[in-house]
């Protein structure tokens, strides 16, 4: 039977570089049963012996709410894993020692990784590892896991001998520990179970009857010491991890060195570098993306689309393949130049450690959106593309903050309804024209961040961030992240794209798209005061918003659009464009992220949005 | 019960200003149960605290200490219901009669120093502590049984932590609203933590290090840590 290891660990303490460093590339993403939270399991071959290795999420407690939490602990206590590989950042011993105490009271097989021991070094911390060792009673490696040093020690202890179980128990207030015992003995708990209970947090295993007891004897602890069992628990932890570091480490006074802090969080020059960076980033990804993605179009046509044409097969095959390219066209379209691009620079800011930085200082403005700090980035990647953008809400602590994110990034323009702005209205109409799209947009999105933030469910939690350490990315992991992004994109959009473009096709080759341009005509004129083929025009926009421009200088039979439209037809085309229902990828990773029933009101309340207020633009102008 | 008679008798000899009193004046301290009244004043008498002479019964100066401290906490305790929980005030003297009693000393210090720093003009000016100043023989006696609390030598008043400045050593003393916030246990920050405040933005966004960790906190977050100056810097 292979053994299965899981990384346990706080956030950025190595644990992926371990993980990425012992599996290689050939990992798995699983999405664990009722959460959005993938855990990445890859298989180790070492000294011909293989093990699966499962990477946790980074948490700070096993008794937390988030889905994070709940998943580790959910998956300690009642999954498949054999052992733990608890990951410290010996640096601050203390702080996840904490972790280390809760993770040993489950009472499995441990072993504890010190890494980052060169800069705890340098920090002027020595640790004595044998002390900690005996502390817990399980064995300890030194590693320092960006350099790869040490790290094939770990798969030896994983596949060696059968490691050892922690013996340390932190010592509790004794109304605690007299509780958590009357709870084992009663309803047949483990320690861990126990206290999970008096802190109140659920887990499979605690059935509501033992849910109740421990809240009634919680709620008499709390009486007497006027402070949550949760809180009591949570202090004799702190302290007993307060105690074993200052037993182990050693500290000799290190000359401060130049803290880049002081230039980064303050206000002054802290937020000038903050916008220079992101418009920086959105700029290079904006012309280096567009110069990417019409590489890959031509291509793409002339290598492929033009070739399968050329081979005159039946008019129905001709239709559907013709379709299949186009679906594929549009998602790597999206894939290399935007998902990959943006997620090469997301993934250098987060390795960083800048991105927690500009969170903070980007904390103030996301208030009035009902964000906080950490929606920056969602924001920022969609004038790029909605998809990553959408993929990277799930970096937001809390549900109601990746609704918000989520529907304020669908109405944001992206790099391709840039095209049909500029496409279009600035090169028709004027710039002047093409800006007061935008301003309409941002208007908007203001003005839905402010309601939002107001009517979405889910209490407003204020940002508590770590600061992650400043430190050199490296590029090979930077890259690998970019691409897993994109892989994980390509199997989330790909079927859609497919299956919407070969129906489109298919209905075109039946003749319905004329039929519903002439049923859809006398509508489209009433109400929007663009003809039918310019309404068919958009719905093609649903595939990749720059075709809705493409397809209507195909319908229309010339790339002169003026001579087809008036200047308010296509004032209007644009709007209604760039408002009205997102791409079938976006909603394809909408559906993913915050599920089919909010992706599908996101869905309606774009199309509605864009309608309408494409109405009352064309009522305007008739008045006018 | 004799405990919480015992006390009540000291406080209602300090309050008459009286040198020596009557038994017959505190009966009905006792509702009517004299014998437990005599017991009472008889243990009083054995641990030094009263002595009875013809005139009556008289506070030593160790029982002035300790009917001062009674006194104190009821006064405490009474402005807090009033003034904080908007109790009734007839109410709130009886309710603090019986809380006076259990109530430890650092509690009592802590609910004082809350009291006379409730938010910035919490306090309507021109209305000093309802309890008036303490008696300067008091203020050593606190003192010297606060020490061994908490460690430190002067209080200082309990602030939030917006209110402190860049690069301030704090105590953490308390979190309210804690609920929300249990993340920040998680993090190490939690009552009686030593935590530096690194950076604050002009809207009281702050960055602090605890346990050597940089953490960066919402306003509304940083609004609801109390903390306390620490004085060793």
């Amino acid at each position: 039977m292979m053994r299965r290891a899981a990384l346990l660990g706080n956030p950025s303490v190595g644990k992926s570089l371990i993980f990425n460093h012992l599996t290689g590339l050939g990992v798995e993403v699983s999405n664990y049963p009722g959460t959005t939270v993938g855990l990445m399991t890859g298989i180790v071959r070492y000294n011909e012996t293989e093990f699966s290795l499962t990477d946790l999420p980074g948490i700070y407690s096993l008794s937390g709410k988030s889905d994070e939490e709940q998943l580790v602990r959910e998956y300690l206590i009642t999954g498949d894993a054999d052992l733990i590989v608890a990951v410290l950042d010996a640096k601050h011993l203390e702080r996840n020692l904490y972790l280390l105490l809760q993770a040993a009271e489950i009472r499995k097989p441990l072993v504890i990784v010190l890494n980052m021991m060169d800069d705890a070094r340098s920090a002027g911390k020595i640790i004595d590892t044998s002390a900690l060792s005996q502390k817990f009673g399980v064995p300890v490696i030194e590693t320092i896991a960006t350099e790869g040093k040490n790290l094939e020690k770990i798969a030896d202890y994983v596949i060696g001998a059968e490691l050892p179980v922690p013996a340390i128990v932190p010592r509790y207030d004794h109304h605690i520990e007299a509780a958590a015992k009357n709870l084992q003995k009663f309803h047949n708990l483990s320690a861990a179970e126990a206290l999970f209970a008096l802190e109140n947090v659920s887990l499979s295993t605690l059935s509501p009857e033992v849910m109740e007891s421990a809240a009634a004897i919680s709620s008499e602890i709390e009486k007497r010491h006027m402070m949550s069992p949760e809180q009591i628990i949570g202090a004799n932890r702190h302290n007993t991890a307060k105690a074993i570091s200052d037993e182990v480490t050693t500290i000799t006074p290190q000359k401060k060195r130049r803290d880049l802090d002081s230039l980064l969080t303050r206000g002054f020059p802290g937020i000038p570098i903050l916008i220079i960076t992101m418009i920086g980033i959105l700029g290079v990804v904006f012309l280096l993306g567009g110069f990417l993605e019409e590489a890959i179009i031509s291509v793409m046509t002339t290598y492929l689309l033009d070739p399968f044409h050329a081979l005159n097969l039946a008019p129905f095959w001709d239709t559907v393949g013709g379709a299949v390219i186009l679906a594929l066209m549009s998602g790597l379209g999206i894939a290399f130049p935007y998902v990959f691009l943006f997620y090469i620079f997301i993934s250098i800011l987060e390795d960083t450690g800048y991105l927690t930085r500009a969170a903070f200082l980007a904390d103030r403005g996301m208030h009035h959106l009902g964000l906080h700090g950490q929606g920056l980035i969602p924001l920022v990647l969609s004038f790029g593309c909605s998809v990553p953008a959408i993929m990277s809400t799930r970096f937001l602590p809390t549900r109601r903050e990746r609704v918000i994110a989520s529907v304020l990034v669908t109405m944001l323009p992206c790099s391709a309804r840039t095209v049909v702005i500029s496409g279009i209205v600035a090169s028709f109409i004027g710039f002047g024209a093409a800006f007061s799209i935008y301003g309409i947009v941002f208007i908007l999105v203001f003005v839905l961040g402010c309601v939002l933030s107001r009517i979405t469910p889910g209490e407003q939690y204020g940002m508590i961030l770590e600061m992650a350490h400043l430190r050199r990315p490296i590029p090979k992991y930077v890259v690998k992240k970019a691409w897993m992004r994109v892989r994980e994109f390509l199997y989330i959009a790909m079927p859609l794209l497919l299956i919407s473009s070969v129906f489109l096709g298919i209905f075109e080759y039946l003749g319905l798209v004329t039929m519903f341009e002439s049923f859809i005509d006398p509508i489209s004129t009433a109400v929007l005061g663009l003809p039918g083929f310019a309404f068919t025009a958009l719905m093609f926009g649903i595939l990749r918003k720059e075709m809705a421009f493409e397809t209507l200088a195909v319908l229309g039979g010339t790339t002169d659009l003026a001579s087809i439209l008036s200047s308010s037809q296509l004032y209007i085309f644009a709007l209604v464009c760039v408002l009205f229902v997102p791409c079938i990828s976006t909603i394809a990773v909408l559906m993913k992220e915050i599920g089919v029933k909010a992706a599908a009101l996101i869905t309606v309340f774009t199309l509605l949005l864009g309608t309408s207020l494409g109405a009352l633009l064309h009522f305007v102008f008739m008045l006018v | 019960m004799t405990f919480e008679l015992s006390e009540d008798i000291l406080e209602a000899i300090l309050n008459t200003g009286e040198a020596a009193v009557k038994v017959s004046h505190l009966e009905n301290l006792a509702n009517g149960n004299t014998d437990g009244l005599k017991k009472a004043v008889t243990c009083l008498k054995d641990k030094g605290y009263v002595t009875e002479s013809a005139e009556g019964i008289s506070l030593t100066d160790k029982g002035t200490v300790k009917a001062s401290q009674v006194a104190r906490k009821h006064a405490v305790l009474t402005s807090f219901l009033t003034d904080v929980l908007g109790t009734e005030p007839d109410h709130a003297s009886k309710e603090a009669c019986q809380m006076e009693h259990s109530i430890s000393s650092e509690t009592i210090e802590r609910l004082d120093t809350f009291l006379e720093n409730r938010g910035p003009g919490g306090h309507k000016s021109g209305r000093g502590r309802p309890w008036g100043r303490r008696p300067a023989h008091m203020d050593h006696a606190v003192f010297q049984e606060h020490e061994g609390h908490a460690g430190l030598t002067k209080r200082n008043p309990i602030i939030s932590l917006s209110e402190c400045e860049e690069g301030s050593l704090l105590h953490v003393s308390m979190i309210r609203c804690f609920g929300k916030h249990s993340r920040l246990i998680d993090l190490g920050v939690i009552p009686g933590e030593l935590i530096t405040l690194r950076r604050k933005l002009d809207n009281n966004a702050v960055v602090i290090t605890v346990k050597g960790c940089d953490i960066a906190l919402s306003p509304e977050v940083a609004e609801n840590i109390l903390v306390e100056r620490c004085n060793t810097q």
